[in-house]
């Protein structure tokens, strides 16, 4: 007989976090289940204004005295900004600002000038760290979006297992889907589609770790009939082309990190860094360019049906 | 003479004689007033939508972001990924 289970559905992290656990458990167990999110997002996400990462943020140009986990989730962020050489920077907020995709801005095309005037504030590089104390650039600004939600995402995880829920599946707004097994389990399953008319595209087995997907296809600015997704090029300013793009292993937040640092790479340059990433990640992933070709790194097949 | 009772006594229909036009005029200009108001909104929110003519699928979503603490109870069964970080 099928098991049962439990399902909760509250807002974080501007997403709907959907948690799925036996349904022995108590429904209080959400409470806390939902507190272990709640204080990642008070704490480290930029959006919020008492968290460390807003701290940094207002007082760009000077050093801020910050807690362990911003430096430790810092460090490993900068880490990965490296590996993609400034195709994934975290200082790109100026540039979204510019172009509306922040909360209920307008959104709009900006002039090439506009562009470059700002170009200098996104560099990642510029983030200092001196033991427990952080610096930014003046005018600089971080933005957490890219990955918070699946640190968050892992950190829940970690804390389900050390409860003994060790069968259970939290999907984070869709885009970050962290699944955990016991030995015995079946995998999980993700239904991924389209982005352009959501048909089924695969399903993808999930057994003990996450997809992370990025796309251009569910937040965008339409101007004259053209659309410009919210993933943005450091590099060039302008948004990415590729379509949809994602990625299978175990951290959620490495995950939603190479998600965002591919998106911006050509077909070639996505199979080179899939390979290099795979002698330190045990991952596999897809790709959907702007002509609508699927490209998988040579695993992928591994984990579909 | 007495005043009939539904007779306007004369030294206030001389008043209103002399106030009709003031009035007259506060109420064509308060008319006016909120007639142009109301066009300059609309001409601003058209003006708003032409320059910017997006279409933003996330605000959508913005009439359902409260909490559901609503426990369901279901079976196993697939994801659906959806959205972008």
């Amino acid at each position: 007989m099928d098991l049962l289970y439990k399902t909760q559905t509250r807002f974080l992290f501007h997403s709907h976090i959907r948690i799925k656990i036996p349904a022995a458990y108590p429904d209080t167990v959400f409470d806390s289940l939902y507190a272990v999110l709640d204080n990642v997002d008070r704490k480290y996400n930029s959006y919020q204004p008492g968290s460390h990462i807003a701290r940094i943020n207002r007082h760009a140009g000077r050093f801020v005295e910050v807690d362990d986990e911003t430096i430790h989730i810092l460090e490993q962020v900068i880490s990965l900004s490296d590996f993609f050489g400034g195709t994934y920077d975290i200082t790109i907020m100026p540039l979204i600002r510019l172009w509306g995709f922040y909360k209920d801005d307008i959104r709009r095309v900006p002039t090439p000038y506009e562009i470059e005037a700002i170009r200098h504030l996104i560099d990642y590089r510029n983030i200092e760290i001196d033991g427990s104390r952080v610096k930014i650039g003046k005018g600089q600004e971080i933005i957490t979006g890219s990955f918070i939600k699946a640190y968050a995402t892992d950190r829940l995880a970690a804390i389900m297992q050390e409860m003994g829920i060790n069968n259970a599946i939290i999907n984070a707004g869709g885009s970050t889907i962290r699944a955990i097994n016991g030995e015995t389990d079946a995998p999980w399953q993700v239904s991924v589609t389209r982005p352009e008319d959501e048909t089924r595209l695969f399903t993808l087995n999930l057994d003990n770790n996450c997809y992370s997907t990025s796309s251009q296809a569910t937040t965008f600015v339409d101007i004259d009939g053209r659309q410009y997704g919210h993933i943005l090029n450091p590099m060039t300013g302008y948004p990415a082309t590729n379509r949809l793009l994602g990625i299978a292993m175990e951290s959620a937040m490495i995950g939603d990190i190479i998600s965002t640092g591919l998106f911006n790479e050509t077909v070639q340059g996505f199979l080179e860094k899939m390979g290099q990433l795979s002698q330190h990640y045990s991952l596999t992933g897809f790709m959907i360019d702007q002509d609508n070709i699927i490209t998988a790194a040579p695993n992928f097949n591994n984990i579909i049906d | 003479m007495a005043t009939p009772n539904n007779a306007i006594p004369e030294g206030f229909a001389t008043l209103m004689n002399n106030l009709m036009p003031s009035l007259k005029k506060a109420i064509l200009f308060a008319l006016g007033g909120l007639l142009f108001a109301a066009g300059g909104q609309t001409s601003a929110q058209t003006a708003k939508n032409k320059t910017t003519g997006t279409s933003d699928k996330k605000g959508a979503k913005k009439t359902d972001k409260k909490d559901k603490k609503k426990t369901t109870l279901e079976k196993k069964r697939p994801e659906k990924s959806s959205g972008s970080k």
